[in-house]
C-alpha cells in the first residue's frame, strides 16, 4: 500500500474543517509532495508514523486510510485530544499544510 | 578536460554578484546552481506553486532542539533573493563595531562599505514604497507605534515602483540577466556535493554524478549548503560551528476596519524602538498564510476565511546569543541543524511578543492570536498581555526564521573565523566563500544589504589582488 493513501486519507480528515468541498485531492498532492521534499531522515519519521497510524486508529480491521469520512474524523479528533508530543507533530505539519492548500488558489503545476 | 578560472556555486545573491564581477572581468566562469532556472514571473509570490519549486525542501524543514524552528531558504535561479520580501538595511556601525574588535575583521572602515552600499541603492532602484501604494496592515502599525510614542520606520526595498510588473529587483530580474548577456555558462539542477584539490585544480563534484574543474571556486551555497559542502570536502575549522538565525515569533490580529487586500504582499514598516535587540514588523498576510497562522486554533478553522480583510500578521524578531551546528549525515545532501535557544533568548522572544501584542492593541487590534500553541493564549484585550504571557511553556512556542547566517565568519581571529577578512579559506589556495555564511554575527535586522555590500568587496579585492 502506498503511503501517499494513507497522507491523503489524513488530508481529507483534517480539510473538512476548512471547507465542505467534496474533492481535498489537489490538497493531498501539496501535502504529499511535501513530504516528498523534507529530507531523507525526516521523511522516514513521517513515513514511520504514517504507517503507524495508518494501524493505531484502525476500527475493527480496517486501517484508518480505509474507514469512511465520518469515522476518520472521529479518529482524528481523539488522536488530538491524547495530546502525544510526536503524533502532535504530525498533526501539525499535516493541519498547517492542509489549512495553507485548502486556502490557496489551485497550484499552477499540480493543475497542469 | 576543461579548467574554468572559476566555478561559483549556487546563484543566491552571494553567488549571483560573484559571477558577474568575475564574468565582466572577463574571466571564464561556471556558475553551478541546485535549483531550476526560474524567473520571477513563473510563479505567484507566496504561493503553494512557488513553494514547491523554489523553496529548498518546500520550505518545510526545521533545526532540531526546543522548541524546533522551521526555516526557508530559496533553491532556484538566484536564491532567497527570489522568494524574500525585498526589505533592505545598511548593517550599524555597533555591529561593524563588533565585527571588527571580536572577530579582527580589516578594512570595514565606513567610507569604503559606503561605496559598495550606495552602489547597489542604485543598481537595485533600492526606495521607499509611494505613499499610496503603502497598505492599510502597515500604516496600522506605524499608528500603533505613533500613539506609544516608539520609533517606527517605513523600511526600503529592491523595488522599481515605476515598472508595472516585476517591480522587485531580485537576482534573476538584475545581476543574473546580465549574466545571460555576458554569456556567462550555467548549469541548473546540480548539487554539488564535495570539493577535492588535484595538483593546484580544483575538482568539483556533484550528487548527481558530474564533476566540473576549476583554479578557484567560490562557494556561495548560502548559509547552510556553503558549510556543509566544506565539511564534506574535509574543510573543518570554525565552519558550521557559529550559523546564527533571527528566530521570529508572530501575532495575528483581528481589527474592526479592513485592513488587507488581496495581493498585498509583505507591508513595510518597522518598529525600532528595541533594536537591535528585537525588531518587530509586518508579514505576509494573504488568505492561506492567515488560515496557516491560525490553523492549530481548533476553533478557529474558518475565522481567517470569514475576516481575512480585518486580519494581518506581524512578527517580533530577535538578535540571539544562541549559535547553531550544522551537522552532516553521510550520504545525504540536506545537514540536521541543532539549535538551542538559551533561556535569555526565550525570554527576549517572549518579551518581543508581549511588546509586539501591546502594539496591536494600541493599534486597535480587537483579538490578538500569539503563535503559541494553545488557545488559552488568545488576547482579546490588552490586559491580559500579562497575564497570558509571561508564563510559557518553551514546548509551546511557535517560531520561524528566515535569515540565516554566520557560519564561516570572515576576519583574521584565527579562534573564531573560517576565512581571511575578504572570504578566502584559511591555507586553501583558490578557494573562496561568499555569501551570508561570511556575516561574522547576527545583524538583527534583514541581511541581504550588507551580504551584497560585502559579496562585492570581495569579488573585486580577488580581482584585483589575484585574478586581475
Ligand atoms: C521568505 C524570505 C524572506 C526574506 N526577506 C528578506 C528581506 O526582506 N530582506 C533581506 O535583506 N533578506 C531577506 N531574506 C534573506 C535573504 O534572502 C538571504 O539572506 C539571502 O538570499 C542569502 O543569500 P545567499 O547568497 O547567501 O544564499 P541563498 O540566497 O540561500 O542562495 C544560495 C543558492 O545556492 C544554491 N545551492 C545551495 N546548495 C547548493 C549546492 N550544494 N550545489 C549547488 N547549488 C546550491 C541554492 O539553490 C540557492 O539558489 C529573506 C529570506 C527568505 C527565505
Amino acid at each position: 500500500m502506498h503511503i501517499y493513501h494513507i497522507f491523503s486519507a489524513f488530508t481529507y480528515a483534517l480539510g473538512r474543517q476548512y471547507s465542505d468541498k467534496k474533492n481535498f485531492n489537489a490538497d493531498a498532492d501539496f501535502v504529499y509532495r511535501q513530504y516528498r521534499n523534507l529530507p531523507w531522515y525526516f521523511r522516514v519519521v513521517f513515513a514511520c508514523l504514517a504507517l503507524f497510524l495508518d494501524l493505531a486508529l484502525m476500527k475493527g480491521l480496517v486501517p484508518f486510510h480505509r474507514l469512511q469520512l465520518r469515522d476518520r474524523l472521529h479518529k482524528v479528533e481523539r488522536l488530538k485530544r491524547l495530546n502525544l508530543g510526536v503524533t502532535n507533530d504530525f498533526l501539525t505539519f499535516f493541519n498547517g499544510l492542509t489549512a495553507f492548500s485548502v486556502y490557496s488558489g489551485p497550484s499552477r503545476e499540480t493543475t497542469g | 578536460m576543461r579548467v574554468f578560472q572559476d566555478i561559483v556555486v549556487g546563484s543566491g545573491p552571494g553567488g549571483a554578484i560573484t559571477s558577474h564581477f568575475l564574468k565582466k572581468a572577463g574571466r571564464d566562469v561556471l556558475l553551478i546552481e541546485a535549483g531550476s532556472r526560474l524567473f520571477q514571473q513563473d510563479t505567484v509570490a507566496f504561493s503553494k506553486d512557488e513553494m514547491l519549486r523554489k523553496y529548498w525542501n518546500g520550505g518545510v524543514t526545521v533545526t532540531l532542539g526546543t522548541p524546533r524552528i522551521p526555516f526557508i531558504l530559496g533553491k532556484c535561479f538566484g536564491g532567497g533573493s527570489e522568494i524574500n520580501a525585498g526589505i533592505y538595511h545598511r548593517a550599524s556601525p555597533q555591529v561593524l563595531e563588533e565585527w571588527a574588535r571580536r572577530f579582527q575583521l580589516r578594512d570595514i572602515d565606513a567610507a569604503s562599505l559606503n561605496e559598495h552600499y550606495e552602489y547597489f541603492e542604485k543598481e537595485l532602484t533600492v526606495s521607499s514604497m509611494p505613499d499610496s501604494l503603502i497598505p492599510k496592515a502597515s500604516k496600522v502599525l506605524a499608528e500603533g507605534a505613533r500613539k506609544l510614542n516608539w520609533k517606527c520606520f517605513e523600511v526600503p526595498r529592491w523595488f522599481d515602483y515605476d515598472k508595472a510588473e516585476n517591480q522587485k529587483q531580485t537576482m534573476s530580474e538584475t545581476f543574473l540577466s546580465r549574466n545571460i548577456e555576458l554569456d556567462l555558462e550555467m548549469v541548473f539542477e546540480k548539487t554539488v556535493r564535495k570539493l577535492k584539490q588535484e595538483n593546484g585544480i580544483w575538482r568539483v563534484l556533484t550528487f548527481e554524478g558530474d564533476s566540473y574543474h576549476a583554479e578557484n571556486i567560490f562557494v556561495c551555497a548560502g548559509a547552510v549548503q556553503t558549510p556543509s559542502i566544506l565539511m564534506r570536502s574535509g574543510i573543518g575549522r570554525n565552519v558550521g560551528k557559529s550559523l546564527q538565525l533571527h528566530p521570529t515569533i508572530k501575532a495575528t490580529a483581528l481589527f474592526d476596519d479592513e485592513i488587507n487586500t488581496e495581493g498585498m504582499g509583505v507591508p513595510v514598516h518597522q518598529v525600532r524602538e528595541f533594536s537591535p535587540a528585537i525588531s518587530l514588523g509586518c508579514s505576509i498576510s494573504s488568505l492561506p498564510y492567515l488560515s496557516l497562522a491560525l490553523s492549530e486554533f481548533k476553533n478557529y478553522p474558518t475565522f481567517a476565511r470569514e475576516n481575512w480583510k480585518r486580519m494581518s500578521t506581524y512578527y517580533a524578531m530577535i538578535r540571539p546569543e544562541s549559535c547553531a551546528r550544522i551537522i552532516n549525515i553521510p550520504f545525504t545532501r540536506d545537514p540536521v541543524i541543532r539549535y538551542d535557544l538559551s533561556d535569555r533568548d526565550i525570554a527576549n522572544l517572549l518579551f518581543g511578543l508581549k511588546k509586539l501584542c501591546q502594539l496591536l492593541f494600541a493599534a486597535g487590534a480587537r483579538k490578538v492570536f500569539p503563535s503559541l500553541l494553545d488557545e488559552k493564549f488568545i488576547l482579546d484585550s490588552e490586559d491580559q498581555i500579562e497575564s497570558k504571557l509571561t508564563r510559557v511553556d518553551r514546548k509551546l512556542i511557535q517560531l520561524m526564521s528566515i535569515h540565516l547566517f554566520g557560519s564561516c565568519p570572515m576576519g583574521e581571529n584565527p579562534a573564531l573565523c573560517a576565512t581571511d577578512s575578504y572570504g578566502r579559506i584559511n591555507d586553501r589556495e583558490g578557494l573562496y566563500v561568499n555569501d551570508a555564511s561570511l556575516l561574522c554575527t547576527s545583524l538583527g535586522l534583514n541581511p541581504q544589504g550588507t551580504l551584497m555590500c560585502f559579496a562585492r568587496r570581495n569579488v573585486l579585492h580577488f580581482l584585483e589582488t589575484r585574478g586581475g
